[in-house]
């Protein structure tokens, strides 16, 4: 396969979206109701995009149980809410979670 | 923002923020994806090069993946494409504020090249700062900020692609953990309007219904039903 091929694809596959988000945000003004309304669907997209890196991961995450993934979103979610909503405390204890759970289990 | 110490200061609140959790996260996912792609037989300068032109993670793991397992050039190319369709709204999002910021009225090949830098965690962390930013500053702000997490992504994955075989298998896996739930903790604090809240949520509780129904285009059904329901249902 062509590497550069491969590259320029996906390339030009990820700037396509970030361009049009550009040439439309030339209509669009900040607060109004359709930047409201694509802000919605932003928030839902990126809610949608976290649960899924977390239940159905691609790659070498996806070889881990996943009760073991969701067991350590908890303690990292547990540790966050704890910290006062410290986000490094909580996101490293859910890794040290997961890492414990995968080395123990 | 008006001393003359103003221009640093601004450069020290773009790094802080970049660097302040989000870049570490970032930095750490980066460095597993190297290791992905040297696994998969791609040089260096491949890599680097994907890195800076391709950057997006969660579409650089599908391609990882993908090349794994020999698929072709048009798969790959539709499955960046749907995989990155949440760029769209986030771009003008952010673009849109920008704009409003600075004043003007219609977007420059400035603004174009910016748009590159628009990724969830430049978003998360441009959503979590810039009230702190005055608004003329706002779109230098982002640009230094997204620009060092875009560099520092492109470094990672150079470091990954030879660290990467020096570390064990689970190390990759938590660094590659560290990113959903680090995004998570990054946008609970980031919730802050009603409405924001409700459409990301229930993205959230949306997602296995529309991933058992249509595995590859769950985000954006959900990001187009969800967001619509969020919209015309909850007040701001």
């Amino acid at each position: 396969m062509n590497t550069l091929l491969v590259i320029a694809c996906a390339a030009g596959a990820t700037y396509i979206w970030r361009g049009c988000g550009t040439l439309f945000a030339n209509r669009i003004r900040a607060n109004s109701p359709p930047f409201n309304w694509t802000r919605c669907m932003a928030y839902a997209i990126v809610g949608a995009l976290i649960l899924k890196l977390i239940l159905y991961p691609q790659g070498l995450l996806s070889a881990t149980p996943l009760p073991s993934r969701l067991l350590a979103t908890a303690v990292g979610l547990a540790v966050f809410f704890a910290m006062r909503r410290n986000v490094p405390a909580g996101s490293w204890a859910g890794v040290a979670a997961l890492l414990a759970l995968t080395l123990g289990g | 923002m008006s001393s003359p110490a103003a221009p640093y200061r601004l450069y020290r609140h773009a790094a802080q923020t970049a660097y302040g959790g989000a870049g570490i996260a970032l930095i750490s996912s980066f460095v597993a994806l190297g290791a992905l792609f040297s696994d998969n037989g791609w040089t260096l300068f491949e890599t680097l090069l994907f890195s800076l032109v391709g950057y997006a993670l969660p579409g650089q793991l599908v391609v990882a993946e993908m090349v794994s397992n020999n698929a072709n050039v048009v798969a790959i190319t539709i499955a960046v494409l749907l995989v990155n369709a949440r760029l769209l709204p986030m771009t003008v999002v952010t673009m849109a504020m920008l704009l409003a910021a600075d004043g003007k009225r219609k977007t420059t090949l400035a603004d174009y090249a910016r748009a590159h830098l628009v990724a969830v965690t430049s978003w998360v962390c441009f959503l979590n700062a810039h009230a702190q930013v005055p608004a003329h500053a706002q779109c230098r702000f982002f640009t230094i900020m997204a620009l060092l997490l875009w560099v520092s992504a492109a470094a990672a994955t150079g470091l990954g692609f030879y660290v990467g075989k020096l570390l064990p298998e689970p190390w990759l896996v938590g660094l590659l953990f560290l990113n959903p739930i680090y995004f998570l903790c990054m946008m609970l604090n980031a919730l802050t309007k009603r409405r924001d809240a409700v459409a990301f949520f229930l993205g959230m509780a949306a997602l296995p219904f529309a991933h058992a129904a249509f595995p590859t285009w769950d985000i954006i059904l959900v990001g187009v039903v969800v967001g619509n329901v969020a919209f015309w249902t909850v007040r701001s």
